[in-house]
C-alpha cells in the first residue's frame, strides 16, 4: 500500500510557530510511522534524497505562496494558520474527510 | 489603525528584502502598523524563491556590469531592478484592513491601484489576470503575493526609467516584453513624481491617509536577523 504524502510548508528560517505546527503533524504521525511519510519544505528547496518530485499540491502552496501550508497527497488542506491536532489527524488519516483549501483561485 | 507611509530607504537589495520580510513577520505579531512601503534597489536581479539560477540569469553579464544576485522569499520569475524601477509593498491584515482576502480578488484589487497611478501619469495600461499590467500588450508591472499566517505581502515592480539593454543581457528567460513609463509617456518622469502618484493611489483604494513613518524597533532587529542568517548568505541567494 502507497504511503500517505504529508508536506509541511513553512517559513525559512523557520518561526516559533512554524517549529509548533512541525511537532504537531510529527505527533499526529508519531504512530503511522509504516503508513505515512512526511516531508518539510523550509529554505529554498534542494529535493530531499528520497522525494522524486515536487508534488501538485506543494507547487500550488508554493505559487501562491502560503505559508504554513500542509499538503495531504498533493492537496492543500491547511494554510495560513496552524490546524487543531484533531482536524490535522483526520486530514492525514481520512483527507477525502477534509475540504481542500479555498483561497479565491476561481 | 493607521497606515503608514514608510519612508525607510536604502538601495541595497539583500537589507531593502529583508526589511520587507520583517515587516510582514512584524505586522502578523502585530507588532507593526499595516505598511505600504515605496522603494528601490540598486542594479539587481532578484531570483523567485525556487527560481534556478542557471536558466534565468547571465551570471558572467551580472558580474560584468555591476548587477548583485539576490533571492526573494516569495516565488516567481527573474526579474531585474536598478534605480529606474520603483517597487512597492503592501503589508496588511485582509481581514481586519476590509480588503479582499482571496487571490485572484487581491491581485485585480492592487491593480486598480497600479493603474490609477498610470491613468493620473497619462499612461493608458490594462490589467491581465493573474498579476500583469500591461501597456500596449507590454508588461510594466507585476504584483505576486506572500502569506505569512494571516499577514500579507503584496508587492510589485513599476519600470519608470530601467536600463532595459542591462535587463535583456543579465536574465536569459525574460517571458514577456517589457515597456518603461517614460516611453510609454514620452515625457521625463522623475522617480518622485511617479512615487508620489503611487502613494496617491493606494491611499484612495485604501480609504486612508497614510502617516508618514520609519521602521520600529523590532523591525530594524528583525531585518538585521533575517539579513545576517538569510538575505547576506550565497548559500541562499545562489
Amino acid at each position: 500500500m502507497e504511503k500517505t504524502l504529508v508536506e509541511v510548508y513553512v517559513a525559512y528560517p523557520p518561526t516559533s510557530k512554524c517549529r509548533e505546527l512541525v511537532r504537531l503533524i510529527n505527533e499526529a504521525t508519531a504512530d503511522l510511522q509504516d503508513r505515512v511519510k512526511v516531508v518539510v519544505w523550509s529554505g529554498k528547496t534542494a529535493l530531499p534524497p528520497d522525494v522524486k518530485e515536487i508534488s501538485r499540491g506543494f507547487k500550488w502552496a508554493i505559487k501562491l505562496h502560503i505559508t504554513p501550508a500542509v499538503i495531504v497527497n498533493g492537496d492543500v488542506k491547511f494554510g495560513r494558520s496552524i490546524p487543531q491536532p484533531s482536524e490535522l489527524r483526520k486530514a492525514i488519516l481520512d483527507p477525502s474527510s477534509v475540504p481542500n483549501l479555498d483561497v479565491g483561485l476561481e | 489603525m493607521k497606515w503608514r507611509l514608510l519612508t525607510h530607504a536604502t538601495y541595497d537589495p539583500k537589507l531593502n528584502l529583508a526589511t520587507e520580510e520583517a515587516i510582514l513577520r512584524s505586522r502578523h505579531e502585530n507588532l507593526c502598523p499595516d505598511t505600504l512601503w515605496i522603494w528601490q534597489n540598486r542594479r539587481s536581479v532578484v531570483l523567485g524563491r525556487f527560481c534556478d539560477i542557471k536558466s534565468e540569469v547571465n551570471v558572467e553579464a551580472c558580474m560584468r556590469n555591476g548587477v548583485e544576485i539576490v533571492r526573494r522569499t516569495s516565488g516567481g520569475g527573474a526579474v531585474y531592478h536598478d534605480l529606474g524601477n520603483l517597487n512597492f509593498s503592501m503589508i496588511t491584515k485582509p481581514q481586519s484592513a476590509g480588503i479582499p482576502n482571496s487571490v485572484l480578488a487581491i491581485y485585480k484589487w492592487s491593480s486598480e491601484a497600479v493603474l490609477g497611478t498610470l491613468q493620473n501619469l497619462g499612461v493608458g495600461a490594462e490589467f491581465k489576470k493573474p498579476n500583469s499590467l500591461l501597456v500596449n500588450g507590454k508588461k510594466v508591472s507585476g504584483l505576486a503575493q506572500y502569506w505569512f499566517y494571516d499577514a500579507l505581502l503584496l508587492h510589485g515592480t513599476l519600470m519608470v526609467d530601467v536600463d532595459v539593454r542591462i535587463m535583456y543581457e543579465v536574465l536569459s528567460n525574460l517571458k514577456n516584453e517589457v515597456v518603461n513609463i517614460s516611453l510609454a509617456t514620452h515625457k521625463h518622469l522623475t522617480i518622485d513624481e511617479v512615487r508620489q502618484a503611487l502613494a496617491t493611489s493606494f491611499s484612495k483604494i485604501l480609504g486612508t491617509k497614510f502617516q508618514s513613518g520609519n521602521l520600529v524597533h523590532n523591525e530594524f532587529v528583525k531585518a538585521k536577523e533575517l539579513y545576517d542568517v538569510k538575505y547576506s548568505r550565497d548559500d541562499w541567494n545562489l
